[in-house]
Formats: structure tokens, sequence, C-alpha cells
């Protein structure tokens, strides 16, 4: 094992860090906080929806719970309420981080994460009561999207005051990613909601449009974020600069003019005009040159030092969301093709291959950004390296689980579809067992996000005694021990 | 960073100690990231450019003829590109549905106010007056079959001249009128030379069937009236 270098210390650096830290607390803690509660909330509805598919008379008699609802709620919930706050959250710290400056309006930006879960408290109520719009990923009535889209309009504001107002005269290839973000992000929503919601086009454009931004929302939104995780994290913690500066220029713009075109390959077979779907086909398959580039990027810098993943629970998620990036994006690009899609469209292989994307690839990075930046932002340690470990395997397992039993169970149930002698019933009692099989990966996922909560909980109390040293992974720290201590303490102060 | 095996939970000293404070966050992490120079081979540059030919010959492979209706990305053998041209007399029909509350579905109007379209010189006569009347609309007092109305007709020039043509076709073959099909470029050509002209009177329409057609529409006739062959006659 190479002896660890002792970190290089540039002042200024050092006090921007504790400056930008301390300040920016209340604000970042709301939003992770509140995402970890919204990505429980959206497991939960993913379980209901799960097992209503297997089990289609488990909650039968509650209208509230129809799959049509819950279904939406889950994924609603996933991407704004979890997706949304984690990213908006990681944006403005790392923003903050990079550019060395303390957090702009922290109250306006403390109201507008009050705002926004108030907009989703609402939005699902509308959902779950039966005033779904029925556009995918724009479910939430029309009257609870101003609750969320004005909190992002403060998000937009504050990032730009802090790149303008920026120390550092080098913009570093997170800070690309995440000013893109800002600026891509309000330009889908409201575009999409024009053409579908609010009706400014319709027919097959409408159809165009809901795919476009549905698969933007993941492509331009979310991934960026993590990308932008990744590219801070990794380097970060192992303490070595990102493989080439000219591999990130090719990775960010070939993302940028690439996955916008995307989206239509969702509609494949539609009565669209053909080339329309071409034009997704390829901007997919276009996609493996970022994807590449930007895998050669982390995997390179990750060279090396890959026996620090024993020990740091930031790396393991980084370095997990980082090659299953470049996996599922493969998938992804693969699965765009017409002759792919011939099997796997319309099956349970697309819904494998979204998990895989936003649950190995974004959540772990999202997971990653907070084991890496509430230690620093609550001046205290994760409470148990067992919950930690917990976490990861939970993360892990339960998402293999979850992908292989989907796209096993997809591409076997596509392949019977376009047998015409096999009656479709079959096909539905072929996929039965597949289907618990999710509900029992769903599970185990709930279960660690449970975990994290905890801990999350814990490391957000205010306590006396704190572990002196960074919780690693392969350290044996208890909570019970930090109890005890405190408890005794107590008896001691009250002798 | 890793070096923590430190089992025992210990007390966190409140420090006020600015000093202290900097060397525990100095020592929390290391420095900023930081970019690296590794250059891009050359290869993978050329590997990229590739990438985008094959990318840009399956978009014009599978482009089903960038058309609006190519929905196929590729022609099918025995399938037609595009859609057949339809059956104007059952467009025409389809078309109708808006003329029925005046001139009814018997083509014989309301007795008194709103004139018949069975029988009557207008519809039967001149393609190029009917053309224009349906276009513009008209407005007054009209002679028809013998009989005077003074009602109002609107302009139907929203519509496609697909659409116009096969109503037209539509009223001069059913309730025992026959005569020839209306050709689509007549009423393109229509169109075009009554562009900018309000409703009709009467008097101004048989002024503008009595002049010949502008120049570019002349050629437009006969070529027209080659296309609408297919068209039955009941």
């Amino acid at each position: 094992m190479i002896a660890q270098p002792i970190p290089p210390v540039v002042i200024p650096e050092v006090e921007a860090r504790i400056e930008v830290d301390g300040s920016s607390r209340p604000v970042i803690v709301l939003y992770w906080g509140t995402s970890l509660i919204w990505l429980t909330i959206a497991s939960i509805a993913g379980l209901i929806s799960s097992i209503k598919l297997h089990s289609p008379e488990f909650l039968g008699g509650m209208e509230w719970l129809t799959f049509g609802r819950i279904r939406a709620v889950h994924w609603d919930t996933a991407i704004y309420g979890f997706g949304g706050l984690a990213a908006s959250g990681t944006l403005l710290w790392l923003q903050a981080r990079l550019c060395q400056v303390r957090l702009p309006y922290r109250n306006l930006l403390l109201v507008g994460g009050v705002v926004f879960n108030i907009g989703l408290v609402l939005g699902t109520a509308g959902v779950l009561m039966g005033q779904s719009t029925g556009v995918e990923t724009l479910e939430f009535p029309l009257w609870a999207m101003p609750l969320l889209v004005v909190p992002y309009v403060f998000i937009v504001i504050a990032n730009f005051t802090m790149y303008f107002k920026k120390v550092t005269k080098h913009t570093y290839v997170s800070q690309w990613y995440l000013m893109a973000v800002t600026v891509w992000f309000p330009i889908l929503v409201l575009s999409a909601e024009a053409c579908t919601n609010l009706g400014a086009v319709d027919g097959v454009a409408q159809a165009i449009a809901n795919w476009w931004y549905g698969h933007n929302v993941v492509g331009l939104f979310a991934t960026p974020t993590g990308i932008a995780a990744a590219y801070y994290l990794i380097p970060k913690v192992i303490g070595k600069p990102i493989h080439s500066y000219h591999l990130s220029l090719l990775g960010f713009w070939s993302n940028a003019i690439f996955y916008n075109w995307a989206g239509t390959h969702h509609l494949t077979g539609g009565p669209l005009p053909a080339w329309t779907i071409t034009l997704g086909v390829v901007g997919s398959l276009m996609m493996f040159i970022p994807v590449i580039t930007i895998g050669i990027n982390h995997h390179m810098t990750m060279l090396g030092s890959f026996h620090l993943l024993k020990t740091s629970p930031t790396l393991r998620f980084a370095v997990m969301g980082s090659m299953i990036y470049t996996l599922s994006s493969f998938q992804g690009s693969l699965e765009a093709l017409r002759s792919h899609q011939e099997v796997t469209h319309f099956t349970h292989y697309t819904i494998g291959h979204v998990h895989f994307g936003m649950y190995g690839f974004f959540a772990p990075l999202m997971f990653a950004m907070m084991y890496y930046g509430m230690p620093r932002l609550m001046d205290q340690e994760w409470s148990s390296a067992r919950l930690i470990r917990i976490h990861f395997w939970c993360t892990v397992v339960g998402m293999l689980i979850y992908v292989t039993a989907m796209c096993y169970a997809g591409i076997r149930q596509g392949l019977m579809m376009n047998d015409p002698s096999i009656p479709f019933l079959n096909i539905v009692r072929f996929t039965i067992p597949y289907l618990a099989l999710r509900t029992l990966g769903g599970l185990i996922l709930l279960t660690g996000t449970i975990a994290f909560l905890i801990n999350f909980v814990r490391i957000i109390t205010p306590h006396k005694y704190t572990w002196k040293t960074p919780t690693m992974l392969d350290t044996e720290r208890d909570w019970k021990k930090l109890v005890e201590l405190e408890k005794q303490s107590e008896n001691g102060g009250t002798k | 960073m890793s070096d923590t095996t430190q089992q025992n939970p210990e007390e966190q000293q409140p420090q006020a100690d600015p000093v202290f404070t900097l060397h525990m966050a100095a020592m929390r992490e290391m420095q900023e990231p930081r970019d690296g120079i590794a250059p891009t081979p050359v290869s993978y540059i050329i590997c990229c450019f590739l990438a985008l030919l094959a990318g840009g010959w399956y978009m014009g492979y599978y482009g089903g003829e960038w058309t609006a209706n190519g929905l196929s990305e590729r022609p099918i053998a025995g399938i037609p590109p595009t859609a057949p041209p339809q059956d104007p007399m059952v467009l025409g029909k389809e078309v109708f549905g808006a003329c029925i509350q005046c001139h009814q579905e018997s083509g014989l109007g309301v007795a008194g106010t709103y004139p018949p379209l069975a029988r009557s010189e207008y519809v039967l006569g001149d393609k190029r007056r009917l053309v224009a009347i349906l276009l513009k609309g008209i407005n007054g007092e009209l002679v028809v079959d013998g009989k005077v109305y003074n009602s109002q007709m609107p302009a139907w020039e929203i519509r496609e001249d697909e659409e116009i043509a096969a109503v037209l076709t539509y009223i001069r073959a059913s309730w025992g009128n026959k005569a020839d099909p209306v050709p689509i470029s007549l009423v393109t050509a229509v169109r075009k030379e009554t562009a900018g002209k309000g409703e009709w009177r009467s008097a101004a329409l048989d002024e503008f069937a009595a002049t010949a057609p502008a120049a570019p529409a002349a050629p437009a006739t006969p070529a027209a009236t080659e296309t609408p062959a297919a068209a039955p006659v009941k």
C-alpha cells in the first residue's frame, strides 16, 4: 500500500471552505434531508405499485392507491422530490465550494426549499386524488407547478450570483455541468409544460414534447448533476487531479450536443414521421462519445487508487455511480436501436434500465455527496459505520436483483410477445415470479434508504460526543458507545 | 485520509482557537480538485469522427424519405411510400357535412331562403365561378333555377384545396347532377386569382366569370382535367 500523501495546504482555500461549510449548513441540510424523506416516500410508492403487479388484490379497495396513481406518485416523487432536492443541494454546495464564496440569499433559498416541499406535497396529493394530468413525468396538476418552478428560479439566481462573484480564477469541470443544469432545466420544464399540459401543440407533436422532456429530465438534469458530483468527489477523495482536461471538454460538449435529441426513441413504432424517431436513435447512439470520454476520465483518475474503496464511504458510492454511469449508458444507447426495440420495447426491460440509471448511477452519487458533505456541514462524524455498510450493500444487492430480474424478464417477455402463437396470458403468468423478485429488490433498497435515514437523523441532531476522525468503512464504530458516554457524562455532571 | 483505526470516541473539544480550526479543516480533506493535462490520443478523436460518420449514415439510411408522411424508416416492398390520394367522392361527402345546415342533405336547400345545389346552374356550370363562390362566399340577391334568393353564404377559404375540390366534385355528381370533377389545381389557381377579394355580389361574380382566367392560371386547367380521371361519377 502506498503511503498516504499529506494534503497540500492552501490557506485561503481552507479558510474559504470553513466559511462556505459554516454558512451553507441550514440550506443544504434542508435540501438533502427532505430529499431523503422523499426518497423513502418514492420507494414506498414504488413498492406498492410493484406489489400490485403480481398481487393485484393488494390494497385493491382503495381508489387513492390504484396503480395508475401510485405509479405516477412513485416516479414524480423520485425525480422531483429526491432527484430535485438532492441535486439542488449538491448544486448549491458544490458551486459555493468551487467558487469559494459564501452561499448567497440563504433565507430566500430556505424559503424556496420549504415552498418546493409544499409543492411536492400538494402535487402528490393532487395525483392521489385523481387529478393527474396524464402526461408522464408531468403528472402533477398544473396548479402545483408554480410552487416547484419558483424555488428553482431562486436556485438559478443563487448559482449565477456565486459564479459571477467567484474568487477562483479557474472554472472546474463540475462547475460547467452545474451551470449547464441551471440553464437547461428551466427551459426544459417550461417548454414541456407549454407543449403538453398548456396545449401549445397537439397530436403527435405533444407526444414528442412529452418524451423529449421525459428523457431529458433524466439526461439533462439528473445526469449532469451526477457527473458534476463524480468529477468533484473522485479526485477530491483520492487527492489526484482529474485525468485530462481535454477529455473533460470533449465529454461536456458532446453530451450537451447529443443528449437533447435522444427522447423520441421512446416513440419507436408510433405514428410519427420515421425520421423523428431515427433522429432519436442516432442521438442515443452518439451518446457513446460523451459516455466513453467521461468514463475514461473518471476511471483513469481512479486507476491506482482502488484500495481506498475499502475505507472511504464517499468514494465507494461515487465510484459505483461513475461505473454504472458507463454501463447503464451503454445499455441505453443500444436499447434505442430499432432492432433491439423490436424485442424490448413496451416490456419490463425498459423499467430495469431506468432503475439501473437512476438507482445505480444518480442516487449513489447523491449519497456520496451527502456522505462527504454532511460531516463537514454539521461538524460531526457519521455515527455508525455499520449503517453505512448496510446502506451500501443494500443499494448494490437490491439494485442488482431489481435490474437483472427486470431485464431478463423483459427480454423473454419481448421474445414471447413477438411470437403470435403464444397466448398473451401465458406471457403475463411467465413474468409474475420476476415481478415478485422486483418487489424483493425494492424492499432491500428501501431497507438501505432507512439505514441511511437513521444515520442522517443522528448526524443532524447535535451531540456532545462525536468521533475524532472521519468514520471509515473498516471501523467498528457503534452508536451505542457514544450514547453510553453521553449518559456517563450526564450522570457525572449531575453528581 | 484513511488512517482511522481510532476506536474510542473522544469528546470533541470546543475550540475557539482559529489556528486549531484551520488545522482541522486542512487535515480533514485534500485540496480542491484540479485538472490533469493528459492529452487526448489522436486515435480516440478519429474514433469519435468515425462514430459521427456512422451516425450520419444511419440517419440517412433510416430517414424514412424525410417527409411528414413517411411513417416507415425503410421502403417496404409492395407498399407505396406515401398514402394514396383520397377518393374525392368520399372526402367530399365528409366535407359536405359543413354545408348541410343550409343546403340540406338532399341538396335542395330551403325554399325561399337557401338555394338548391341539385340542378343549380351555378353548380353544374362554370367550374371556375363555382370555386370562386366557395372560396369567397356570396351575399345579396341571386337567381338560381329561376327563383330569387337573398341570403349570405360564408367564405370557405380556410379549407385545404383538396377539400374544396372534393366537396365540389361531390355536389356536381350527386342528387341527379352529372358533371365532371373539379381538379385540385383549379382550386389552387382560383385561390391565387381571387386573393385579397371580399365576398361576391351577383354582379361582380358575373363580371368575374365573363373575364378569361389570368395568364398563369390558364395552363392549370388542361393539366387539371387529366388528374381526376379516377374520380367515380355516380
